[in-house]
C-alpha cells in the first residue's frame, strides 16, 4: 500500500540490529505471494514478529538495512504487514530505491536506534523532518526525499507515473479510460 | 576540477546534457538493461495500471536483454507459469535480445555475448550487476518497478555518488584471490564501506588481474554497499571485448585531479585466506581461526566465483585427491562458455573421477531452491552471500570463501588451510 507523507505518524516500535539482509525479510524461494512470505519475514531474528506485528507499527534498525538482493517483495511484505514506516541509521542502496518507487515511507535518521527502544512509540513527522520519542522527548533528524521522489509518493507509487507517462504518449488502456 | 568514471559516465548519459558532479540528481539515459526472472514484478505494475498482458509497448527492442536463467529449468510449475509470461512479453513486444532456454547466469550470459561495454550505464533487476563494471561499464542493480519504468522509457533518475578509490598494492598470486581481497576489504572496513558509492579499482596488480578475478570483485561492489564498482578498459578488458561487440563504445578513465571521498590501500602481498563466518559478508577470520568446523557441503559457483578459474584452481587441487566422502561438492560453471573454457582445458573428467558433482550453468548454487540445507548442516561456498536463510534452513551456517579454501574443506571434510591438502600454495 502506497502512502502519504503529509500526516505525522505515531507507531510502536521493533527494533532490529544491523545488516537485516533481504534473506530475513522476503526469503522464501517458492512464495506466491505476500501471504505466503509473511509468516517468515523477520523470524530468523525475531521469531514471534510476523504473529505479533501490527498495522500501523514502525520499524527501526541499525546500519545498511535491506542489503543484498534487489527483490522488491523485501519492501512489499513490510507493506503488506501494514508497517507505517521504517528509520535506520542507514539503508542499503536498492532497497532504499525500491521503497520510493513502492511508496514506502523508508527513512535514514543518524542516532535513531538511541532515542527508542523496542516496543515504544515513536513519532514521525516528514513535513518538520523529525522523528521523536514522545515518552522521553529525545528527537533525530529524518532524511528528506527529493522533490522527484515526492512526487513518486503523491501519486501513489512509479507504477502511476508509467500509466500517467504512457497517457502522454498516447498509450491507453481500457481501465484507464474510465 | 577533474571528474571520476561515476561523473564522466552519467555527465554523458545525464538527459539535461551538462557535466554532473558527485551529489547531483539527474535524469540518465540508459545503454542497456538486463531483466531475469524478476519480470514477474515489471508484469505486476504494468497489472496494477491496467495492463494485465504486460508492458503494451518497450522504448527499445535491442536494448532489454531477458534472461530467464533463474527459473530454467523449472523447478515448480509456479516458475514454469512465471516463464512462460515472460516468454509471452518478449515474443509479443519482438525482444532481440531474449535468452530462452539458455542455461547459465544473466550476468555472465551479458559479457559472453557482448551486452556489456565500458563506459557504458546499464541497470538490471538483480544487484550483482555491478559486475559490468569489470568491463569499465556503470552497472548497477535496480528494483521491479523501476525496471517496469526502464523498459518503458529507457530513462532512470539516479544521485551521482561519490568515489572511494581502492589502490592494488603487490602481486597476485598463481591462484584466484578476488575473493580474498573482497573478503579482506569488508573485513577491515565494514559491510557498508561504499555505501552509495562508486568503487575504481587502481594499482599496480590490476594489469595481472584476469577479468574472471575483476568480474569478482566488481560483483562483490554490492555486498560493501556500492553502486558501481569500476576496473580500467586496458588491454586485458579490451581484448577480452574483442569481437564480442560492433557497437562502438567509450573507454572511460578518471582525470588525474579527480576528487575521491576516500583512499584505501590494500597490499596483495598481506592478503591471505579468509572465510567470512555465518551470517554476515564482513564477519571475515584467517582461515586458520575457523579450521576444525567440519562441514556437510561445498560450492563453487555464481556470479561471483563460477569461472574458469574458480573451477580450475578445484581441479588443481583435486589431482591425486578425493573429494570427502561426507561431502557433497557442487561446482556451477556460470555458462555454457566458461563450462566449454572446462571442457576444452580437459578438466571435467577429473573433477568428476575425483567424485564433485558438476552441475549444469546456473545461478542455483547460490540460492535458496537449489543444493538447499537443513537444519544443523554447514557449507563453505564461494557464491555470493552467507546470509541465514540464504541456501534454506535458518539453522543452517554458511561459510564464504575462495574456491581455494572451499576445495580444500571438501577434501578435508572440514574447513582447513588450503596448504593442508595442497602444497602449491
Amino acid at each position: 500500500m502506497a502512502s502519504r507523507l503529509d500526516r505525522a505518524m505515531r507507531g510502536r516500535v521493533w527494533k532490529f540490529g544491523d545488516s537485516v539482509d533481504t534473506n530475513q525479510l522476503a526469503g522464501v524461494a517458492s512464495a506466491k505471494s505476500m501471504e505466503d512470505l509473511r509468516p517468515h519475514c523477520l523470524a530468523g531474528l525475531r521469531p514471534e514478529f510476523p504473529s505479533q506485528v501490527k498495522p500501523g507499527d514502525i520499524l527501526v534498525a541499525g546500519t545498511n538495512f535491506g542489503a543484498g538482493s534487489s527483490r522488491q517483495s523485501a519492501v512489499e511484505v513490510l507493506q503488506h504487514m501494514g508497517i507505517q514506516a521504517l528509520l535506520a541509521e542507514s539503508v542499503a542502496r536498492i532497497y532504499f530505491r525500491n521503497s520510493m518507487a513502492l511508496a514506502f515511507p523508508v527513512f535514514v535518521a543518524p542516532g535513531i536506534t538511541r532515542i527508542v527502544d523496542d516496543g515504544q512509540e515513536l513519532e514521525v513527522d516528514y513535513a518538520t523532518g523529525v522523528a521523536r520519542n514522545p515518552v522521553t522527548g529525545a528527537e533525530v533528524r529524518i532524511s528528506k526525499y527529493p522533490p522527484s521522489v515526492e512526487r513518486v509518493f503523491q501519486a501513489g507509487g512509479l507504477a502511476n507515473l508509467i500509466a500517467q507517462r504512457l497517457i502522454e504518449q498516447g498509450v491507453n488502456n481500457e481501465s484507464l479510460a474510465f | 576540477m577533474g571528474m571520476t568514471v561515476a561523473e564522466k559516465i552519467l555527465s554523458r548519459k545525464n538527459l539535461a546534457g551538462t557535466p554532473v558532479h558527485a551529489g547531483d540528481l539527474i535524469d540518465c539515459s540508459i545503454d542497456g538493461i538486463m531483466v531475469h526472472n524478476s519480470y514477474r514484478y515489471v508484469a505486476a505494475a504494468y497489472r496494477k495500471i491496467g495492463f494485465p498482458d504486460g508492458p503494451p509497448r518497450v522504448w527499445d527492442s535491442e536494448k532489454i536483454c531477458l534472461m530467464l536463467e533463474h527459473f530454467q529449468p523449472p523447478a515448480s510449475e509456479l516458475m514454469a507459469v512465471r516463464n512462460k509470461e515472460a516468454r509471452q512479453f518478449a515474443r509479443r513486444v519482438g525482444l532481440k535480445h531474449f535468452y530462452d532456454t539458455e542455461l547459465g547466469i544473466c550476468h555472465q550470459m551479458m559479457f559472453d555475448y557482448g551486452h556489456v561495454r565500458p563506459g557504458e550505464l546499464i541497470v538490471g533487476t538483480d544487484s550483482h550487476t555491478l559486475v559490468y563494471g569489470a568491463l569499465n561499464a556503470a552497472g548497477t542493480g535496480i528494483g521491479g518497478e523501476e525496471a517496469a519504468y526502464v523498459v518503458a522509457f529507457g530513462e532512470l533518475w539516479f544521485q551521482v555518488p561519490e568515489t572511494i578509490k581502492i589502490v592494488l598494492k603487490g602481486s597476485p598470486r598463481d591462484y584466484p584471490m578476488a575473493k580474498e581481497i573482497a573478503l579482506t576489504l569488508a573485513g577491515l572496513y565494514g559491510d557498508d564501506l561504499a555505501q552509495y558509492k562508486a568503487i575504481e579499482y587502481t594499482g599496480s596488480p590490476i594489469k595481472e588481474l584476469s577479468l574472471d578475478s575483476r568480474m569478482c570483485l566488481s560483483c562483490h561492489g554490492v555486498e560493501m554497499g556500492a553502486k558501481f564498482a569500476f576496473f580500467p578498459a586496458d588491454d586485458v578488458a579490451l581484448e577480452y571485448l574483442g569481437d564480442r561487440t560492433d557497437v562502438p563504445f567509450q573507454v572511460t578513465a578518471a582525470d588525474a585531479d579527480a576528487e575521491y571521498v576516500r583512499e584505501i590501500e590494500l597490499n596483495l602481498d598481506e592478503v591471505g585466506f579468509v572465510v567470512a563466518r555465518p551470517h554476515r559478508f564482513d564477519n571475515v577470520a584467517p582461515v586458520e581461526e575457523v579450521a576444525g568446523v567440519k562441514i556437510d557441503q561445498a560450492l563453487i559457483g555464481s556470479c561471483a566465483n563460477g569461472r574458469f578459474e574458480d573451477i580450475e584452481i578445484a581441479a588443481r587441487m583435486l589431482r591425486g585427491n578425493k573429494v570427502h566422502p561426507r561431502v557433497r561438492f557442487f561446482i556451477e560453471p556460470a555458462s555454457w562458455t566458461v563450462y566449454r573454457q572446462c571442457l576444452d582445458a580437459g578438466i571435467i573428467g577429473p573433477l568428476i573421477e575425483a567424485g564433485a558433482q558438476l552441475q549444469a550453468p546456473g545461478c542455483w548454487v547460490c540460492e535458496a531452491h537449489g543444493s538447499v540445507l537443513a537444519d544443523g548442516e554447514v557449507c563453505i561456498t564461494s557464491t555470493t552471500r552467507n546470509y541465514r536463510g540464504r541456501k534454506g534452513s535458518r539453522m543452517a551456517e554458511l561459510y564464504l570463501g575462495g574456491p581455494a579454501t572451499v576445495t580444500a574443506a571438501a577434501i578435508a571434510g572440514e574447513i582447513v588451510h588450503p596448504k593442508e591438502v595442497y602444497d602449491g600454495f
